[in-house]
């Protein structure tokens, strides 16, 4: 693998053309591949029409005309483009109609402006953490020829990061004091964990079973 | 009348027959003396008329026949001696024995006729005294009381049968003893008695108690003297009354009335007639605050008044008048008033001396009080109704008006002095007449009534608004009329309406201003997250100048960037929380409220903050008083609470501080009451006021670094959501005790 091919690539997604210079100029500098789109419809496009797609898409969320979540539910619905992770970049935390539905579960993570460089680090940083740590024990599985059981991990390792990840996020607006109606967040919150606890279990008799 | 005439002589026979015979007495003639004894035996014979010498028998014998045959058997002569003896010495011894009368011969004719005459007037009194007697002795026999005669030595002469039976003996037993003898005890008084008699010459009486075998007597006895016919007093007559059954009546009326006094309510005293005190009953002393009658005995009356000039009236009234009834202030032991009633009359004995002056008091201070209160009310009352602005009036239970005040004179045009004792429905408009009749119908059933407002058509035709107030009038249990306040509001109507519009003017500007703050919230709303964008691209350009991305930067560049980055942080930190801030203002708080183990919350709040308490080696400890019960609140709101109040104590004080938690109940007040004390810098006390405000609490995020992001202005709306209190005690650089408190029972 080329040191080319080896480099994460990074689409921006920002109608503010000054936010994906910055963005650009911030990871660029990091070493990140990049690649921009000034709106929904753009970031579509572009992506469709990349050889490489990008190995994590940077999407902000108030942007006309198509919005971030328009866009991020139209990504997840492609199965070309749906195992691209989405990290959202907004200046408004998720409002319950988000954090109620299913496209919460369809993000890694949100980072809220403005943010600092070393935030932005940490968040893209651990979105590859996880996917490398996931890759290893998919790429060991692979090796042992169970081809099914190396899917199986990778889709309950994502998954379980991203509901991890929106448990997070439903406390964090929880305790922020954002939702109005606290006891049908507790019930989204503890079937979210309730499901953790059973994908973990899986995870963790698939890891001892084959010593990965 | 039968004429007796004893003579010898022929011619003085028939002269003296003749004489008699026409002057029409019956004549009886004899020619000596003892012919005429026959005579006198075998006649009634009224008059004799004896000749002093005559054969077989002289006058003087005869004389001496006929008295001694008179003694035996009750009848008695007159007896006139004829004769011709003129010496003195006869004239004497005719007389003693027994003689009425004499005539010397030779008699004039007239002079006979005459002496017949007295003869026959003294026969005739003789006769009407005997019968008197008679009469008297039956009197005397016959008479309850006991009648006795006694001699001027006391020796009893006579006494009768009632008398002698009273005494327990026979009248026998009594004649020719002596008073003194059967009475020694009494005899000093029957000596003065007799004495007093003896030298005035007219009767007495008095009272006197005999003992008797029988017991105890009383007796009214009267002695009266007993007079010769020369006037000499030779005995007594004592005519004693038993009245012992009227001396006994008396005594137990006496007692009786000696007793109602005694225990008379009302307080009664007498005095002499100097004024002195000599009865005080038991009501007067316990009045009058005396512990015992000696107390008040001799003391002058003037000492039992208020004024003495009341006391000089009251005198002067007695002596005059002899009675006063009046009013006045009396005065008590200490000098304690009392307004009393008076009634006092002056005691007169028979002859209308004055004895004794009585006083009888009725404490009025209650009825003076009750009628001050009364006059009160009912001045009160007069003047409420009359100067009342209100139209008041009153009927009967039939509804004729009773009374009419000059209000509702001048508000109706109803005249009272035309329309008392007329109908109330027939001097108000049709509308209000027909509001007032079910007014009154309603009463009369027992409902009760609500102010009504109705409008009064007025003698000029305008038109008033009026409310009516009606009470009725309830008269032993039973409806007895109707009482009625109209009040004209026209003013209080304007008053409503000026209410109303401005009311509703400020609706509407409550609502602009409504509009203005949502506009204004989500001005703040949309301005914030519209800064995000710009501050973020400002923020991370830098961040790149500053870590080198763009190149070096010189000293001065890079001194400049660092303050342009500060200030681009304090402008981030101010925009964060203004969203904050809008966001939970935005909202009323919504609680969740369940039954909740708030001793378990707090022991896990402690434990999760020891950690952070511990980097800043804060000792934080939790101390539970008692028992705490389940309480229904919001457990998260409530976590939230105490974690702010936590992350305050724990970064206001310096390393090393000692944080505490107590937690226990109040059961007067049925909250649980939670304190959180710290050691710290503290408030001033200026500020202590302040700190649970919204904007203060923006301003101290500016000079403070931030802690949870949820406010004192936060905590404060979480705890009085819950219907409790936070507050804050604080001495600077001593350390601050926050307490809140929440309510057992959920406050709907």
């Amino acid at each position: 693998m080329s040191e080319e091919a080896s480099r994460k690539k990074i689409m921006v997604v920002d109608d503010t053309k000054d936010m994906v210079w910055t963005v650009k100029q911030m990871l660029g500098s990091e070493g990140y591949e990049m690649m921009e789109a000034g709106g929904g419809l753009e970031c579509l496009q572009k992506l469709y029409e990349a050889k490489k797609k990008p190995d994590l898409i940077l999407l902000d969320v108030m942007m006309h005309p198509m919005d971030g979540w328009v866009t991020l539910r139209t990504i997840k619905n492609d199965d070309k483009l749906k195992h691209i992770p989405v990290s959202m970049l907004t200046a408004l935390p998720p409002d319950e109609e988000v954090i109620g539905s299913n496209t919460i579960s369809m993000i890694e993570n949100y980072i809220v402006k403005p943010f600092t460089k070393a935030e932005l680090l940490e968040k893209v940083d651990d979105v590859f953490k996880q996917m490398d740590s996931t890759g290893v024990v998919v790429k060991n599985l692979k090796e042992m020829k169970i081809p099914e059981v190396a899917d199986e991990y990778e889709h309950l390792a994502t998954e379980l990061l991203r509901r991890k990840r929106v448990v997070e996020s439903m406390e964090k607006s929880r305790d922020l004091d954002l939702v109005s109606d606290r006891s049908s967040m507790e019930d989204l919150v503890s079937k979210q964990k309730e499901m953790i606890r059973v994908m973990e279990k899986r995870i963790g008799i698939i890891r001892e079973k084959y010593g990965v | 009348m039968n004429v007796l005439i004893a003579e010898d002589d022929d011619i003085s026979r028939v002269l003296l027959e003749g004489i008699l015979k026409i002057e029409g007495f019956t004549v009886i003639t004899s020619c000596d003396g003892a012919e005429a004894w026959e005579k006198y035996k075998d006649n009634n014979i009224s008059i004799a008329l004896l000749d002093w010498m005559m054969p077989r028998m002289d006058g003087v014998e005869l004389c001496q026949h006929i008295r001694d045959a008179e003694s035996s058997d009750d009848r008695y002569t007159y007896i006139l001696m004829v004769t011709a003896k003129n010496t003195a010495e006869d004239i004497v011894e005719a007389m003693t024995i027994g003689a009425d009368d004499y005539i010397k011969k030779p008699f004039d004719k007239y002079e006979l006729l005459a002496r017949v005459q007295a003869g026959r007037r003294i026969l005739e009194s003789k006769q009407k005294l005997k019968e008197s007697e008679e009469k008297y002795r039956t009197l005397i026999e016959n008479s309850m009381d006991l009648i006795m005669v006694f001699d001027l030595d006391g020796d009893i002469l006579l006494i009768n049968d009632a008398g002698a039976n009273i005494l327990g003996e026979k009248p026998d037993y009594f004649i020719g003893k002596s008073i003194f003898g059967i009475y020694p005890e009494k005899a000093a008084i029957f000596e003065d008695r007799m004495d007093q008699i003896i030298t005035s010459g007219v009767g007495n009486d008095f009272e006197d108690v005999i003992t008797l075998p029988s017991g105890e007597r009383w007796f009214w006895v009267s002695l009266h003297p007993v007079k010769e016919k020369n006037g000499n007093i030779f005995a007594i007559q004592a005519i004693s009354h038993d009245m012992t059954e009227r001396k006994q009546v008396e005594k137990r009326e006496l007692k009786i009335k000696d007793t109602a006094i005694q225990t008379s309510i009302n307080p009664i005293i007498m005095a002499d007639v100097e004024g002195k005190l000599t009865y005080a009953n038991t009501s007067f002393l316990e009045k009058w605050r005396y512990n015992s009658v000696d107390e008040v005995i001799g003391l002058p009356i003037a000492e039992f008044f208020k004024t003495e000039r009341d006391v000089e009236v009251l005198l002067a009234a007695l002596s005059e008048k002899g009675s006063w009834l009046g009013e006045l202030t009396a005065k008590r032991k200490g000098g304690l008033d009392l307004d009393v009633q008076l009634s006092a009359s002056m005691v007169k004995d028979d002859e209308g001396s004055p004895i004794r002056m009585m006083f009888s008091f009725i404490d009025i201070t209650l009825r003076k009080q009750a009628w001050e209160a009364v006059i009160k009310s009912e001045e009160r009352y007069k003047a409420l109704t009359e100067d009342s602005a209100d139209g008041i009036f009153a009927t009967n239970k039939d509804g004729l008006f009773t009374y009419i005040n000059p209000v509702l004179e001048d508000m109706c045009g109803i005249k009272s002095a035309y329309t008392l004792g007329t109908h109330f429905g027939k001097h108000f408009s049709t509308e209000a007449s027909k509001q007032l009749e079910w007014i009154f119908c309603d009463l009369k059933d027992g409902k009760n009534i609500k102010t009504l407002e109705f409008n009064v058509i007025r003698e000029d035709g305008s038109s008033i608004p009026i409310e009516i107030n009606a009470a009725p009038v309830i008269k032993d249990g039973e409806f007895d009329g109707m009482e009625c306040s109209l009040r004209d509001i026209t003013n209080r109507k304007k008053l409503e309406n000026d209410l109303k519009e401005s009311y509703e003017r400020l609706q509407v500007a409550y609502e602009e201003l409504k509009e203005l703050d949502q506009m204004k919230t989500d001005f703040v709303s949309v301005v914030t997250h519209e800064l995000r964008t710009p501050l973020a691209i400002i923020r991370n350009n830098l961040e790149m100048f500053l870590d080198g991305t763009f190149g070096d930067l010189n000293e001065l560049q890079e001194e400049s960037m660092g303050m342009i980055f500060n200030n681009i942080e304090r402008l981030i930190k101010l925009v964060q929380n203004s969203l904050d801030m809008s966001r939970i203002y935005g909202d009323r708080l919504k609680l969740k409220f369940e039954q909740v183990k708030i001793k378990e919350i707090f022991e896990k709040v402690v434990s999760g903050m020891k950690l952070i308490a511990e980097d800043k080696e804060h000792k934080l400890t939790l101390e539970v008083l008692g028992d705490i019960p389940v309480i229904e609140c919001d457990e998260d709101r409530i976590t939230q609470v105490l974690t702010n109040l936590l992350h305050n104590a724990i970064k206001f004080t310096p390393n090393g501080g000692k944080i505490g938690v107590t937690l226990q109940r109040d059961e007067e007040e049925g909250v649980i009451l939670a304190k959180v004390s710290d050691n710290g810098i503290g408030i001033p006390e200026d500020e202590q006021e302040n700190i649970f405000k919204q904007f203060y609490e923006v301003d101290s995020y500016l000079h403070h670094e931030s802690g949870t992001g949820l406010g004192l202005s936060i905590v404060k709306g979480i705890v009085e959501s819950h219907g409790g209190k936070i507050w804050v005690e604080s001495t600077p650089e001593v350390g601050s005790t926050f307490s809140f408190t929440i309510p057992e029972v959920k406050n709907e």
